[in-house]
């Protein structure tokens, strides 16, 4: 292999690539990034075995050919380089070493055989569609927050991303929930996607995914089986494994029936929680809600260190109620309304609370009240 | 902290390599037939023991089977029928799964082994509940390209009861397409509920003959004596290679030397002596291990009559006339029981192992005039 490349690609393209690689890692290969050079491009691949990035760049190959060196080695060198240097990367396949050449720098890596790489097959998926990225940072985002990290319910560490009836039709529709609060957002369908299987998507993928949507004028190429997911750019090729369980039928625990409509500037109401939540020391910090005519009084009582109210204007018309919340739980779901007032809607001091954005069904959270 | 690639291979014996490099298993084609016969009728349990004295190839043979069966694809009755039923446990040498295997890189298998502790920077002694969480992780997440699982456990006797137990849930419930490999050197120390719900696939003691291919094999030394280390590695290849790695033959000889001279203690001394201090903790274990088969030896000489073939010079005769009938032999064996007991004890307190051997040594002299008289 022999090939050279501009710095400034090769080290975008090495660095997403290595983002997956374990630091903790007793495995040699799999601290390794695979470099393949083939006609005018050159791909960088590394994986954690349940993750795998490839990311694509343009390059003058000289000869065509595969080598893995170490991911970490390859992208503290490509840094400390010089900006607008021209890198040459030379593997004469014998000698067991990677040359890397830059100016006056020269640098020889020691290398393990492409063959030791697991390498994720490409084939069979059973859907391919196209997404705006938009459209799924929307998704992923704002759901992400509600993924619970509880281990023996491991079909819950994840993203639930499926396709489902909802009032407008078929949507592409992403849930989480941890058991305490439950994220739902749908989005439009896109083409092609009406038979793609649910899939849950796991949390370090979720994570990885999102450094592919910050461009919002990129679309994502998703292909979805049932034992795997794909999101792809034409630079960077993202493969998952999907999580092997059932994720639990979340329609039964959307509250429908629930009456008590207050509205509330959302911005404000994450505020205010911030702020009475101070006092309280404990892990579930409770804050009680009072709800009176147009008047919500937020109040937190520890006993050991002390008290704190703060009164809110909101709209609410219905008659009197006391509901408490884990803060944290509050803070979250409040800081996903970014257009419109926050709109809760409450049935008891027992039951479950339904918040969304104004009218926007779209995307609607549920979290579970506390006893205070 | 200590380099990744320099941490000690716990399922690796010292001096040989790590039985995923071997591609060869010699010896133990009775185990690899009935576990052909179980895939070929469709009954492929999920969870295998596979049991047999240390370095018999056990885990040779686990890393064969865990091959075998991720380098098979599943018979989901395609196209065109069911594929041939496979005759070896032979996979192409060129099949990806080999190289993967072999770089710990195949995402379809997990190893549980004893860990690496970064804070006294050694090996635990045991596996602990942690590396066999870690399974839950590695099922919780799709084989992403199909195909089988396979958990091979090196060894399942080094579990604790918390990581059994954690395993257990694994063995009553196993996901879908998964075969669970455990190696076992001593089935009786597992939970009696991690043994009842295994196959066991046992590994038996090879023919001298089977020895003697896998030494030519090894880049072990050479030996001049095969038959002897046959006889005294009890059909263990594993056993057979320590033994001429660490001159276990001539340790035997002067061994089997001070026993026939009840009177020359100064060679009583200069054995004890050479086991004194750190560097030699190797080598006291194996005299120890050897004196255990020495004793044995001699017990069962005075029931089956002198062993065939020796494996010291002058062994015969000296049991011919230390053990001549089943009674000397039943007093023999119950002092070999004494002494490896009081060998165990005196290891685990740390007494002086000059003072051990001599006592040792005294206390057979002593027995040996006492039966004479």
């Amino acid at each position: 292999m022999k090939l050279s490349i501009e710095r400034a690609t090769l080290l975008k393209a090495v660095g997403q690539a290595q983002s997956v690689v374990e630091r903790r890692n007793t495995i040699p290969i799999l601290a390794n990034v695979l470099i393949e050079a083939e006609g005018d491009t050159v791909s960088f691949r590394a994986t954690d075995l349940d993750i795998e990035v490839v990311d694509k760049t343009a390059a003058k190959v000289e000869r065509a050919g595969a080598t893995t060196v170490s991911a970490v080695t390859l992208n503290e060198i490509v840094r400390k380089l010089p900006d607008g240097a021209l890198v040459q990367l030379i593997d004469d396949g014998a000698s067991g070493r990677l040359e890397i050449a830059a100016g006056r720098s020269n640098f020889s890596l020691a290398t393990l055989p492409r063959e030791d790489f697991p390498v994720m097959a490409s084939s069979e998926y059973q859907s391919n569609f196209s997404a705006k990225a938009p459209e799924l940072r929307r998704l992923f985002d704002k759901s992400k927050f509600a993924i619970s990290t509880e281990e023996t319910r491991y079909y819950l560490n994840g993203v639930y991303m499926h396709v489902a009836e909802a009032e407008g039709g078929k949507m592409l529709r992403c849930v989480a929930t941890d058991g305490h609060r439950l994220a739902r957002i749908d989005s439009e369908l896109p083409a092609g996607a009406e038979e793609m299987p649910g899939v849950i998507v796991p949390r370090k993928t979720v994570g990885e995914l999102r450094k592919l949507l910050d461009d919002d004028d990129a679309t994502i190429a998703v292909s979805v089986s049932e034992t795997k997911v794909r999101f792809a750019t034409p630079e960077i090729t993202l493969t998952s494994k999907v999580i092997d369980g059932t994720f639990p039928d979340y329609t039964r625990v959307i509250p429908a029936g629930n009456t008590r409509k207050m509205e509330v500037d959302a911005a404000d109401f994450a505020k205010a929680v911030d702020r009475v939540a101070t006092v309280s020391s404990e892990r579930s910090r409770a804050v009680k809600l009072q709800l009176d005519e147009d008047r919500l009084v937020l109040s937190v009582n520890a006993p050991d260190s002390g008290n704190a109210e703060e009164e809110l204007a909101v709209a609410y018309g219905d008659e009197r109620l006391e509901i408490g919340f884990n803060a944290k739980y509050l803070l979250e779901i409040a800081s996903q309304v970014d257009r419109e007032n926050a709109v809760f809607l409450f049935n008891s001091a027992g039951d479950p609370t339904l918040m969304r954005e104004g009218n926007d069904t779209s995307a609607v959270y549920v979290v579970m009240p506390m006893r205070v | 902290m200590i380099d990744p690639e320099d941490i000690p291979q716990p399922d690796c014996a010292p001096g040989a390599p790590h039985p995923r490099e071997a591609q060869h298993l010699i010896g133990q084609e009775a185990a690899e037939r009935d576990f052909l016969a179980a895939y070929n009728g469709q009954r492929l349990h999920h969870a295998w023991l596979i049991t047999g004295p240390r370095g018999a190839g056990k885990a040779t043979l686990a890393w064969r089977l865990a091959r075998f069966l991720l380098a098979t694809p599943i018979d989901d009755g395609g196209l065109f029928g069911a594929p041939e039923p496979p005759e070896t446990l032979d996979i192409a040498p060129d099949h990806p799964v080999n190289a993967r295997v072999l770089a710990l890189s195949e995402p379809r298998q997990a190893l549980l082994r004893r860990p690496w502790d970064d804070k006294t920077e050694r090996l635990r002694a045991e596996i602990t509940v942690d590396e066999v969480r870690k399974l839950k992780a590695f099922f919780s997440l799709s084989a992403t390209d199909g195909g089988r699982r396979v958990v091979i456990v090196d060894a399942a006797d080094e579990m604790n009861v918390n990581a059994a137990n954690a395993l257990l849930k694994l063995l009553e419930e196993p996901p879908a397409d998964t075969v669970l490999l455990l190696v076992c050197h001593q089935p009786a120390r597992l939970l009696p509920t991690i043994r009842s719900r295994c196959r066991v696939l046992r590994c038996e003691p090879l023919s001298p003959q089977d020895i003697a291919t896998v030494l030519t094999n090894s880049d072990a030394p050479e030996t001049d004596d095969p038959e002897a280390l046959a006889a005294l590695s009890g059909g263990s290849p594993g056993a057979a290679l320590r033994l001429l790695n660490q001159d276990g033959l001539a340790l035997y000889k002067s061994l089997v030397e001070v026993f026939s001279q009840p009177r020359d203690r100064q060679a009583a001394l200069t054995l004890s002596n050479a086991m004194v201090g750190r560097q030699n903790a190797e080598k006291l274990a194996l005299l120890l291990e050897l004196l255990d088969h020495f004793m044995a030896r001699l017990a069962c000489a005075g029931v089956t009559g002198p062993p065939a073939p020796e494996a010291a010079p002058g062994e015969a005769a000296l049991f011919a006339q230390l053990c001549p009938s089943p009674a000397h032999a039943r007093r023999w064996a119950s002092l070999q029981q004494e002494i490896s007991a009081r060998a165990r004890h005196a290891v685990a307190v740390n007494l002086d192992p000059a003072a051990l051997i001599l006592d040792i040594v005294i206390k057979f002299h002593e027995t040996a005039a006492d039966m004479a008289a």
